[in-house]
This record gives C-alpha cells, structure tokens and sequence, in this order.
C-alpha cells in the first residue's frame, strides 16, 4: 500500500472513531430539535385548544343551554390531541434507532479500514467492504421505511435527509478511498498477496524487535517523558475533546448547564454541513489564502533583503539589527492598536503624511481635476474647492481595512525572517563567494547560484512555520475590526473567534478549528514532503 | 562574510536602512506622543514627537495611583478609626460590654411570644439586651478597644505617614500587582520550558529510538492547531482541574503552548555540536545524564537563552490566554490590565500609552541585548552547517 494513503488513514480514522462515540452514546440524535418539537407543537395543540373552547364558550353565551351539548365534542378534541401526541412520541422513539444503526455502521467502517491498514491483503479487504456496503443498503432501507411510515412533519425529516446524504456521500467517497489504497498493490502484482498469517507473525516480530530497540533506548525516553506528558496533557486532550464539541449544538444556553455536569447533545455532522454549505465559509477560505501568501511572500522578501543589506562591514551595524527587531520585539496587540491610531481617517498619522505629500509642487496637476475625480481618489476638497487633504477610509472600508492589515502584519512579521536570514547568511562560508569572483560572476548570480540555495534550507522550516503562524494570526485582524466589517475583512481564524467568544456558538465554532486544522494538516503535509524537513529529523 | 563595497553604494544602503530603521521605530514614538499628552487627547493632527505641553503625569498615575486606595485591605487600626470617629470610645467600650454581658438573651429574639412572658430582672435585662443589640458589629474589635489607646494613636500616625510615601503606593497600586503577576507567569514559565525543551530537545538529537520521527513531527503539528481550537477545551481541562484563577494554571498552558517550538529549536542547537564530546565524557566515566549536563549544556547556551527569550515573549505579551484563565481582579497580568483600560465606551488613552510603554521596555531590553544570540542561531530545526 502506498505510504501517503497511510497518513492519511490516520486523520481519518482519528474523525471516525470521534463520530462513532458519538452517536453511540445514549443521547437523543437531533436531541435540541426533537426538544423544539415537543415545545412548539404543545404550544400549538394548546393554542388551538383555546381557540376551539373560546369559540365554544362565545357561543354558550349566546345559548348557555347548548354548554351540555359542547361538552362531549370538547372531549373529543381532547382525546384527539392526545392520540396525536402519543403518536409523535413513536416517531420520536423510532427516530433514535437509525441513529444507533448508524453508530454500529460506522464502526464496522472503521474495522474496514484497520482491516485494510494491517493485512494489506486485497481480498480481506474486498470482504470487509462490501460488508460495509451491505450494512449501509440496510440502514437506507431501515431508513426509507421509516420515513415513508412515519412521514409527518416534513421540514425535520428534510434536516435528516441533507445531513443523511452528506453522511453517505463521505461514506461513498471513504469505500473509493479504500478500494484506491488498495487496487495498485492488486494490479501491479510487485507485492506478494500475503497470507494473513504470516502477515500477523511478521507484525509480532517487528514488534517484539521494536520493543528491544526502545528498551535499549531508556535514558531517550526519559528524557522526553516531561516534555512530552505535559503536552499530552495540555494540548492533545483538549484537541481530541474539541472533536467531541465539534459534533454536538453547544451554545451559550446550554454552555452553563454543561459547566454544571450535563451531557452534551449531539447533532451529527450538522455543524460541519453548516460549515461547507455557506458561502461564507468558500469566501473566508479565499480572503484567508490571499492574506496568508501576500503576508509571507512579502515578510520573506523583505526579510531576506534587509539581511542582504545588514551581512557586509557597516557602521552602526548592530544599531540598525537593534531598531529593526523592535516590531517583533513589542506585543503584538500593543502594535496593532497603534496602527489602528494611525489609520484613523481624520486624524491618522498616515493620512495626514499622504495629505501633506499631495500639497507639494509635485501634485500640483491635482488642481486641475474635477471634485468628482478627487473624490474617487480619496482627496478631500473643501466649498472653495481647494485640496485639503486625503481621507483614506482606512477603518470603515472593507478592501481598506483589509490592505491595511497586510501591511500592519508585513510589518510585524519582517524581522523575524530577518533574522533567520541573517543567521543563515552569516553561515554561508566566504570562500564560495571568492570562488565565484574568480569565475568572474556577476552579483546577481551570485545571489542566485549561491545565496539563495544555501539558504533553503534554514529557510524552508522558518517558511513553514511563519506560514502557519500568519494563517493563524488572530491578533492583527481582530483588533483592527473588533466588531465592526463582520464576515468582510474576517479571516478563518478571526471568524472563529469571534463565533466562540462573541456569538457563543462552541459547537459551530468547534467544527470551524477542525476544518482549519484539516487544513493546515493537509498544507503541511505537503510542504514537509516537498521540501524533505524530515531529512533533518533523521 | 563580509562584503566590501563602493561608498556610493554604502550610502544607497545607509539611506534604505534609516528609513526602515524610522518606520520600524515611528508607531512606539506615537505611543510615546500620545503618553506625554496630557488628559486623554488621543486624537490630535500634529505630527511632531514631543507635544508642547507634555507632561510625565500619565506615568505618575499609572505607578503610584491607579487602583491605589490607601493599603491593600483594611487592617484593625483602620477600622478603629472609624469607629473612634463615629462614637465617643468609653460609650463603645460600656456599649460592647454590656452587648456581650446579656449576649444570652438573644434567643428571644424570635420568639416574641416568649419575650411577652418574661418577668422581673429577666425583663430588664432583655430590655438592656435590646438596648445595646447594635453594638454587635463592634464585637470582635473589643481587643483592639482594650489595648492601649497611646500604642494605636501611634500605630495610625505611621500608617498615614506610610500612606504618603511614594513606594508604599507603588506597592499598593495596580501596576505593581499586574507587573508581579507577569513576573511570577513569565519567570516559572522561562524556568520550566527551557528545561522541558533542553532535555526532550537533547533526546530527539542525540539518540535513535522507535518513534523519533513521530514524536518529532507530533511536536510540529501541534504547532498546527488553531489557537481557537484548544482554548475552549483548555478552559475545561482547567476548570475540571480546578487551575483557573491560578499562577500554576497559566504557566502550565503558556509552557505547553510554547514548547513545541522550544523543542524544535534545541534539537537544531544539539545538532550542531559533534558527538564526539559525550564519547569521550562517557568513556570517562560519565553518566549519561553527567554527560548532558556537564558537558553539552554550557555548549549549547545560546540555544537556551534563545528558547528563553521565546517563551519570555509567549508569556509576556499574550492576552487571549490570561483572558480566559485569569478573571480575578488581583490574578490580572499585565496585558489583561493593559485592556482593561481600552474599554469600549471609555478609552484612557494617555494611561494606556504610558503602561504601554511600560510593558514594552522588558521586552524590548531583553530583545536588544539578546539580538546577537539571535542572528547567530534560529534554527527551528533546519539543517545548519
């Protein structure tokens, strides 16, 4: 089997063992809306009942001998809304069993996967398959019937066929997958099919070599072990749990109550459903990729540049390396304040600098222009129509705001790629550069023969990192539009954040990370074959 | 290497430098211009550093008298004095002495039933009961009534004379408390991260085990996760452990957080050093761990002071984190007290400029004198020759 197909495995056996426990637990599936239900239709049965007997009662006042006659017909009414709701509560109950069904199912899916994992034989896996495929035809069956059964109010079981079909269409896509991690093996006939029990005594040998070569290795590992406990702890529990959050509604009504001890109540996939149905998110996802390559592609250059500019014999050298730190070295939610003084549109520092840039001779054409013109490029004019000043709408304008923040984080990201340059350039040995100016090259080869390919590869992990970092940079875009510009300058991050921490939406917004890390699990992938980082873990 | 170079173009590279140098410097010099404003004049079209009417009484504020209110909590002399200036002491004095003298009585407080009965001296006694039931809150200070009233004259002269002294304010005002907490977070958290990574850094570089090559990739993708994504979980670990409103709580998430990257970072400065050295430590007699130690440690300080530096920075200067760990009044870290005063409707804008730059001075002194180790060395890891 293919080792990508492997890593990959994991990611998603990681999402189906979260969703398994989930539906299995003994919760309601749908539990909030089952409860809506309840609410709103007692409340209508009730409405109606009032209404009837109001009607009714109007008319014992105008007959008040006809009040014996009404009575046996109220009670009818009566029995009929009880009728009614004993019914409802069986589709209730009859809801709860596909949910089970599906829990079961996803398990066998995942006994599939581990089957296709360790064996690596075609036909085991073939079996398990089809087996899978079987269980999902009886669960559709289960679920037709119910439906055609039991068909009463339309609008939720339409909630439960959406998120039904996206749930086999991931399930459709995952027995693709599986077949695919497989077919090449078959096909190309290079690897033995291995007999599974051979397979099984080769995997305890391995094991067993495996345990020697770790107990050889005791002082390694405990080394590692408080590093490493403390970030099991502290990091992979919380992630793991926010999986669980990531399927269930979650939200500032119920937050308290959980606080207190109660269950959690899940609603399947209907966050991350949510998530990928709304252009909002499609939206974000670009805004995000925009903002992410121009901050590192410009912090890069930059960084490399001035790295080239301070790597030779200058006078205050190490003054200038001081300053240059300075926009890494002062918090961060400190600088973006300042920034955001400084686009203020009125009184902003750069404002003003621009204004006073177009009052010079230079500008002078600008006169001879139309108000209307002057308006479009942000110059404001006074009644007399003489040129005061410019009035960029830094703060209110969304594309604005959005240039601005790039420019605020190209700011603050500059030397930190500085240095890692200055480090790496400072470790290019001089005799290379000898050696070319014997060749007789000119500067830019040597910048690009020598310079750049020694700097990959401290480069690339610094490229990663920072990579990683701006995707996640709340900071910055945050504080520039706090409340304002929702969803029009926001970035997949800020977006979160602010459906957590503003919205209270914990369920939603737990799915949200999931997908951005996926994301960025995907992205570094990727990154780390392509640009072999693992070679210097070896 | 160094690259020797015409002096035109030195000066094409001196022109580009200052410039940089000015735009990098320019926004801390806003926050300087608006720290020296006096009143809250955020807003102003000058363009100029140090405006005509500047004045250091922001800074004044913000160190001696912002949250200062006379002492951290009321001790007994205080309290005392209040007393002695709303009743005459000797009527105190007889006052709670004959409250606790028929303390008894009380009982028939709620039964009035019972208290209609009551006959003779019982009666009268109730009565006085009754009489001097308000002297009740004065009960536990009966001691300091007793003691010698010379001795605590005294004692609340030097509390006031105490009270007027500059460092008795600094103590005592809000700075100090959000600085003390950043310094107790910010010291446990360099102390912990720096040994957790020198120890797990070295095992990921010298030894070949089973699951190296995870463990090291595990450690770079929790770097992955969005900050989001463990903050709400985190709040839970925490409060189901009982660590919210606690020093311990936030070293333990700023550690956690900033490790990963510490670890990456040690492992490249381990790398760099030859193998050799530990052989022949060993060979000597060295244990292991002697030979880490002794041997490798002092080697490799640049590395440490780097790794330091970077979880100084996570700790000092973060604020979502402190935000949701910390919501005591006297637990706030100083980036938490710092926005505290960029309220929503109300902005202190010179208060908030002068602890700015307040904040901003450790970090940016320890940046400046560590700059050197920092360009000789940020490897996250990579393959350095």
């Amino acid at each position: 089997m293919d080792k990508s197909f492997r890593k990959f495995n994991f990611l998603i056996l990681l999402f189906l063992v979260f969703l398994g426990a989930a539906l299995l637990e003994k919760n309601d599936y749908l539990g909030e809306v089952l409860d809506n239900r309840d609410a709103i239709k007692e409340m209508r049965a009730e409405q109606y009942y009032r209404e009837s007997f109001l009607r009714k009662s109007s008319d014992f006042r105008r007959f008040p001998i006809s009040t014996t006659i009404a009575m046996p017909e109220m009670k009818k009414e009566i029995k009929k809304f009880e009728t009614v709701k004993k019914y409802e509560r069986e589709v209730d109950e009859s809801l709860k069993i596909p949910n089970t069904i599906f829990g079961i199912y996803i398990l066998i899916a995942l006994a599939g996967l581990l089957v296709t994992v360790v064996f690596r034989d075609f036909i085991i896996s073939l079996i398990a398959n089809i087996s899978i495929l079987s269980v999902m035809l009886f669960y559709d069956i289960e679920l037709g019937k119910s439906v055609v059964k039991l068909g009463l109010d339309k609008k939720i079981f339409s909630a439960w066929g959406v998120s039904d079909t996206l749930h086999h269409i991931i399930l459709v896509i995952m027995f693709i997958y599986m077949l695919a991690a497989i077919l090449p093996d078959f096909i190309n006939k290079k690897t033995k099919r291995n007999i599974p029990k051979e397979n099984i005594e080769n995997f305890k040998k391995e094991l067993k070599s495996k345990y020697e070569w770790a107990k050889s290795n005791k002082f390694a590992y405990a080394m590692l072990a408080p590093a490493f406990i403390i970030v099991v702890l502290i990091i992979i529990y919380p992630f793991l749990y926010n999986f669980r959050i990531s399927f269930s509604n979650l939200n500032l009504k119920r937050f308290i109550s959980f606080l207190k001890g109660d269950k959690l109540y899940y609603n399947g996939l209907e966050n991350y459903i949510n998530i990928f149905s709304e252009a909002m998110f499609w939206r974000t996802l670009m805004r995000t990729l925009i903002w992410t390559f121009t901050n590192v592609f410009f912090h890069v250059v930059g960084g490399i540049f001035f790295a080239l500019l301070l790597n030779r014999e200058l006078k205050f050298k190490s003054f200038y390396q001081m300053v240059l730190v300075i926009p890494w070295a002062i918090p961060q939610f400190i600088a973006v304040l300042v920034w955001k003084g400084m686009y203020n549109t009125t009184y902003g520092t750069i404002n003003i600098v621009l204004g006073k840039i177009i009052n010079t001779p230079i500008f002078e054409f600008l006169n001879n222009m139309s108000p209307e013109t002057l308006k479009k490029l942000y110059i404001t004019v006074n009644e007399a129509g003489t040129i005061t000043g410019v009035g960029i709408p830094w703060l209110s304008d969304p594309v604005w705001l959005f240039t601005g923040a790039i420019i605020t984080n190209i700011w603050l990201g500059i030397p930190f790629m500085m240095m890692i340059a200055l480090g790496g350039l400072q470790s290019i040995p001089e005799t290379f550069y000898e050696a070319a100016d014997i060749d007789g090259a000119s500067a830019w080869q040597k910048i690009r023969h020598i310079t750049i390919p020694q700097l990959k590869p401290v480069m690339t992990p610094a490229i990663i990192m920072g990579t990683v970092w701006t995707f996640n940079n709340i900071n910055v875009i945050y504080l520039l539009s706090e409340d304002t510009l929702t969803g029009k300058v926001d970035i997949l991050v800020t977006y979160v954040y602010k459906a957590a921490f503003n919205l209270y939406r914990y369920g939603y917004a737990a799915a949200f990370s999931a997908v951005i890390f996926a994301i960025l699990m995907i992205f570094s992938i990727f990154m780390i074959k392509y640009s072999k980082v693992e070679e210097g873990v070896r | 290497m160094a690259l020797r170079d015409r002096p035109l173009k030195l000066t094409v590279i001196h022109i580009v430098l200052i410039v940089y140098a000015f735009l990098s410097l320019y926004p801390i010099l806003r926050v300087v211009t608006i720290s020296l404003r006096p009143g809250d004049r955020a807003f102003s079209a000058s363009l100029s550093i140090i405006p005509e009417d500047a004045t250091l009484e922001a800074y004044r504020h913000i160190l001696f008298e912002k949250g200062y209110s006379g002492g951290k909590a009321k001790t007994g002399e205080t309290v005392l004095k209040e007393i002695k200036e709303e009743k005459d002491r000797a009527a105190l004095k007889e006052g709670v002495r004959n409250f606790i003298k028929y303390k008894s009585y009380s009982v028939y407080d709620n039964d009035k039933e019972k208290a209609e009965e009551l006959e003779g001296t019982e009666k009268e006694n109730y009565e006085t009961y009754k009489n001097y039931k308000q002297y009740s809150r004065y009960e536990k200070y009966l001691n300091y009534i007793e003691a010698d009233e010379q001795i605590i004259d005294k004692k609340i002269g030097e509390l006031h004379n105490l009270q007027n002294k500059l460092w008795y304010k600094f103590l005592n005002a809000s700075f100090f408390t959000w600085f003390k907490n950043s310094m107790i977070v910010s010291f446990f958290t360099v102390a912990f991260g720096v040994s957790f990574a020198a120890t797990a850094g070295y095992a990921f570089s010298r030894f070949n085990f089973p699951g190296k090559q995870h463990g090291m990739i595990f450690f770079l993708i929790t770097q992955m996760f969005p900050p989001t994504m463990l903050l709400l979980p985190m709040y839970l670990v925490m409060s189901r452990l009982n660590l919210t409103n606690t020093y311990f709580g936030l070293i333990l998430m700023y550690t956690t957080t900033a490790l990963p990257l510490c670890v990456w970072q040690m492992k490249g400065y381990y790398d760099t050093i030859p193998y050799t050295l530990e052989e022949a430590a060993l060979i000597d007699g060295c244990s292991p761990f002697q030979a880490f130690y002794q041997i490798i440690l002092p080697l490799v300080k640049p590395g440490v002071v780097v790794t330091a530096l970077f979880s100084f920075m996570a700790s000092w200067t973060d604020y979502i984190v402190a935000n949701v760990i910390m919501q005591r009044e006297e637990l706030k870290t100083l980036p938490l007290g710092l926005q505290s005063m960029n309220g929503r409707y109300k902005v202190e804008w010179a208060n908030f400029s002068a602890s700015s730059i307040l904040v901003m001075i450790p970090a940016m002194i320890l940046f400046m004198y560590l700059s050197k180790y920092l360009v000789s060395g940020l490897t996250l890891g990579g393959v350095k020759e």
